[in-house]
């Protein structure tokens, strides 16, 4: 039964992905490739890399994207659902949990220390992003500009991503 | 906060959420924060913190703290179903109108320069936090190493965290408050 199967593979994905999209692409690639055969690694790379360049969690897309590949629409909502669910099984572990320690140490100040240290988790994701993305003069220039709108003018961010895209399709249409 | 405003919210954020799960902090921050004031933005980092304690996928688990937080259980499920709708449906489109979307020159520029900007307000977003959260030359340089064991040595993120966390913990309590 293929909807069972796809709806197992994503649960485990879910359940199991640490830190992210980037932690759980070798999960998806271990269950869509290695273990359950659905798909040649080339295809599953460029499924990916689709996944990555459009909106929304990679989890949720790539989900969305293999699923509805391997098994239509039926399939591409039971892989979102299954990815999706494992996450009110953990945040409701979390946050009771939270509670019960909250009794005994002063979680205050551990979140004052969780709270400098995510930190390095944001800067970690700027510089992965920044490396594959500012390569040339141009996104180098459009970076620098987009960095003192929003620094000077105090945009909505929005207005940042849409506006350095727009950018883009102009640099790919004259430049080539 | 009424329920469709959430849900709006959360597709807004997951509209322009684009490469991958912390895209999503510095826009959500906005309108949580900044925007409708909902939250501080210490007690919004807290739910961006706890979300990333536990494994899932990080969109969703911020969407379900935070929708508890602000509107109990129909807040969570809103807010989690207007996070996945928007990708949900972009994909849907994609994948069963266009083969070689990737291709298409006028996707692969906006794809381009869109990742740049993502890569300006995170910038942005480090900086203020930054800003606002180290006294300490001591503490710029764990958050240093720590960003430097994530990027060039391939740590797992959520080991940097409690590392650096224990470490913070022991520095901010030797002094005295």
């Amino acid at each position: 039964m293929i909807f069972l199967e796809l709806f197992w593979a994503f649960f485990q994905i879910g359940f199991l992905a640490f830190g992210g999209g980037y932690g759980a692409l070798s999960l998806i690639q271990d269950q869509i490739v290695n273990v359950n055969k659905w798909l040649e690694l080339p295809e599953f790379l460029d499924l990916i890399s689709i996944s990555q360049m459009t909106p929304g969690p990679i989890a949720i897309n790539s989900a969305t994207f293999i699923g509805y590949r391997i098994a239509g629409l039926g399939g591409s909502i039971i892989s979102t659902i299954g990815v999706v669910l494992p996450s009110v099984f953990w945040i409701f572990l979390i946050l009771k949990l939270l509670k019960i320690l909250s009794r005994w140490i002063d979680t205050a100040q551990v979140f004052n220390a969780l709270r400098v240290s995510i930190v390095s988790l944001i800067l970690a994701a700027t510089f992965r992003i920044g490396i594959e993305s500012i390569n040339n003069l141009f996104t180098v220039v459009i970076g620098l500009i987009a960095f003192y709108v929003l620094y000077r003018y105090k945009p909505s961010v929005i207005w940042i991503v849409l506006g350095t895209g727009v950018a883009g399709i102009f640099w790919r249409l004259i430049a080539g | 906060m009424s329920l469709f405003k959430l849900f709006m919210i959360f597709v807004k954020v997951s509209s322009f959420t684009i490469g991958g799960g912390y895209a999503m902090v510095p826009v959500i921050k906005e309108f949580i924060v900044d925007k409708y004031k909902l939250l501080g933005e210490d007690e919004f980092m807290d739910v961006i913190v706890t979300a990333q304690t536990v494994p899932g996928v990080i969109a969703v688990n911020t969407a379900m703290i935070l929708g508890t937080k602000l509107a109990g259980l129909w807040g969570a499920v809103l807010a989690v179903l207007g996070s996945i709708l928007p990708p949900f449906l972009i994909i849907l489109v994609i994948a069963s109108f266009f083969a070689d979307f990737a291709d298409l020159p006028v996707f692969e520029g906006f794809f381009m320069g869109a990742r740049v900007g993502v890569t300006v307000i995170l910038a942005n977003l480090s900086l203020q936090l930054i800003k606002k959260n180290v006294r300490k030359y001591l503490i710029l340089a764990i958050i240093a190493a720590g960003t430097a064991a994530i990027v060039l040595l391939n740590f797992s993120s959520i080991w940097i965290l409690l590392i650096s966390s224990v470490c913070v913990y022991f520095i901010d309590r030797g002094r005295k408050r």
